[in-house]
């Protein structure tokens, strides 16, 4: 018991880099695939040929290959290029990858919105932006969330992943302290660091699907 | 008033109006009567500016979508179109807002005063029975109740003209009566309605000229003013 306390904390020093990742990648994916899937609609057709052969790329690679290739594969090109902010790199690629899967998730959302919602907003006199912003994204959101609570959980365990560009996160830390102590307790740790972390993103998908139940009770 | 000349329409390469012409003055209600399939839902679509004629004169009070082959702007079509109003056969409520939201969305974007919206809102509902339904979700509606959110919401920004493309044909014979009722109502007090339907009998009833298309442009155009 006292050695679990011992280990825990330098695993869990190594979760700040698990989380981080995991927040940046949401933060900064989400509204741009929101962004991009909606624009995407009435987008020239080259611009949507660019953004499927990028969805394609980014979908159709590992995401360990990409963490190579834009970690280390992008200083070689461009000498002193992340080469000190290995993370950076790291957030970089999965922000990239992410916004990939939530732009093609939100695509599937936007297919199912019937071309009428179009068609009653222009007779209203609404205009297109406005039809995309309080029309359209909030349905298309709506249609998504199942979707995105898969992907937001394949992204907490994705996390491990940077490990293998040489950051130290919880799963790294843990292999650390195996490796030294010969026990694998610290892989539990991090098993059960990962089922927490994985339960309360479900946990907050159920919320925001109860509050738009709600919403259609009480408003 | 509408008017439509040497209007024609093709979807990609099926021709569905060609050389139609018809006026349609203020205070009229007319029933539009034709086979599936003849362009009565692309008429209504043309006039509402939801498609744009390949060729034609359209002009909706003194303000023209085209004129002589020539499409105007967005801006000046969009300016048009803003004495009509239009209600869908499967009404196209906004799933995702309550009742008195799907009303008031349109004219709270125009930055129209918010509690005056709300008020002409609640009355409208009040007027159409559906008080008590103002939070509830259109799928929680039954087909009568949805039909009467989509007039009121048109309703809410003061149209002029009412297109109704095809709404009672899901509606059983009563639940038709009243939605009849209240277009009639709305026909008294000087609104312009234009009614597409299948049904003959319906348009003989209610509508004081019948116009039937046939193979593209109008066939028969009746008066049964008494
Ligand atoms: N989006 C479209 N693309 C291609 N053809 C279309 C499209 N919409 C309608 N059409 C065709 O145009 C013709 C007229 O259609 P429209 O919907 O105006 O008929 P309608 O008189 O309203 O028929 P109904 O009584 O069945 O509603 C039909 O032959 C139809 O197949
Ligand atoms: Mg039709």
């Amino acid at each position: 018991m006292s050695y679990l306390l011992s280990i825990t904390p330098y695993i869990l020093e190594g979760f700040k880099t698990t989380f981080l990742v995991f927040a940046v990648t949401l933060l900064v994916s989400l509204p741009l695939a929101i962004i991009l899937a909606t624009t995407s609609l009435h987008a020239p057709r080259p611009v949507k040929r660019l953004l499927s052969l990028y969805t394609w790329v980014m979908r159709g690679t590992p995401l360990i290959l990409q963490l190579y290739v834009i970690v280390f594969g992008l200083p070689l090109l461009i000498p002193g290029f992340f080469t000190r902010q290995a993370i950076i790199g790291a957030c970089l690629t999965f922000i990239l990858n992410y916004t990939a899967y939530f732009i093609e998730i939100f695509k599937g959302g936007l297919i199912t919105i019937d071309p009428g919602q179009w068609e009653a907003a222009s007779t209203l006199h609404i205009s297109r932006f406005n039809t995309y912003s309080r029309i359209i994204m909030p349905q298309m959101i709506r249609n998504s969330l199942y979707a995105l609570s898969n992907e937001c959980i394949s992204l907490v365990k994705d996390t491990s992943l940077v490990t293998v560009v040489g950051i130290g996160e919880i799963f790294r830390n843990a292999k650390e302290i195996m490796n030294r102590d010969l026990k694998i307790q610290a892989l539990f740790i991090v098993a059960i660091v990962y089922l927490l972390f994985t339960f309360i993103v479900i946990q907050v998908f159920k919320a925001i699907e109860a509050r738009l139940r709600m919403e259609r009770k009480s408003l | 008033m509408i008017e439509l000349n040497h209007v024609f329409y093709t979807y990609q390469k099926t021709p569905v109006l060609s050389n139609l012409s018809l006026s349609i003055n203020p205070g009229e209600f007319t029933a539009i009567l034709g086979p599936s399939g003849v362009g009565k839902s692309t008429l209504v679509r043309l006039i509402s500016n939801l498609i744009t004629p390949q060729q034609g004169t359209i002009r909706i009070n003194n303000r023209y979508l085209i004129q002589s082959d020539v499409l105007m702007s967005k801006k000046e079509r969009r300016s048009a179109t803003e004495p009509i109003g239009m209600i869908f056969q499967n009404f196209n409520l906004f799933p995702h807002l309550n009742v008195l939201n799907n009303l008031t969305l349109s004219p709270n974007l125009n930055h129209e005063d918010r509690n005056e919206v709300n008020k002409r809102a609640l009355k409208l509902l009040e007027d159409f029975q559906l008080s008590e339904k103002s939070m509830a979700f259109p799928d929680e509606l039954s087909g009568g109740q949805r039909q009467r959110v989509a007039i009121a919401r048109s309703l809410m920004l003061n149209p002029e003209i009412l297109l109704i493309d095809e709404a009672t044909s899901a509606l059983d014979p009563e639940r038709k009566a009243e939605f009849m009722a209240i277009l009639q109502e709305l026909n008294r007090k000087g609104m312009t309605i234009v009614l597409i339907t299948h049904d003959h009998d319906l348009a003989k009833t209610y509508a004081r000229r019948i116009i039937t298309l046939a193979s593209g442009s109008v066939l028969h155009d009746t008066s049964l003013e008494s």
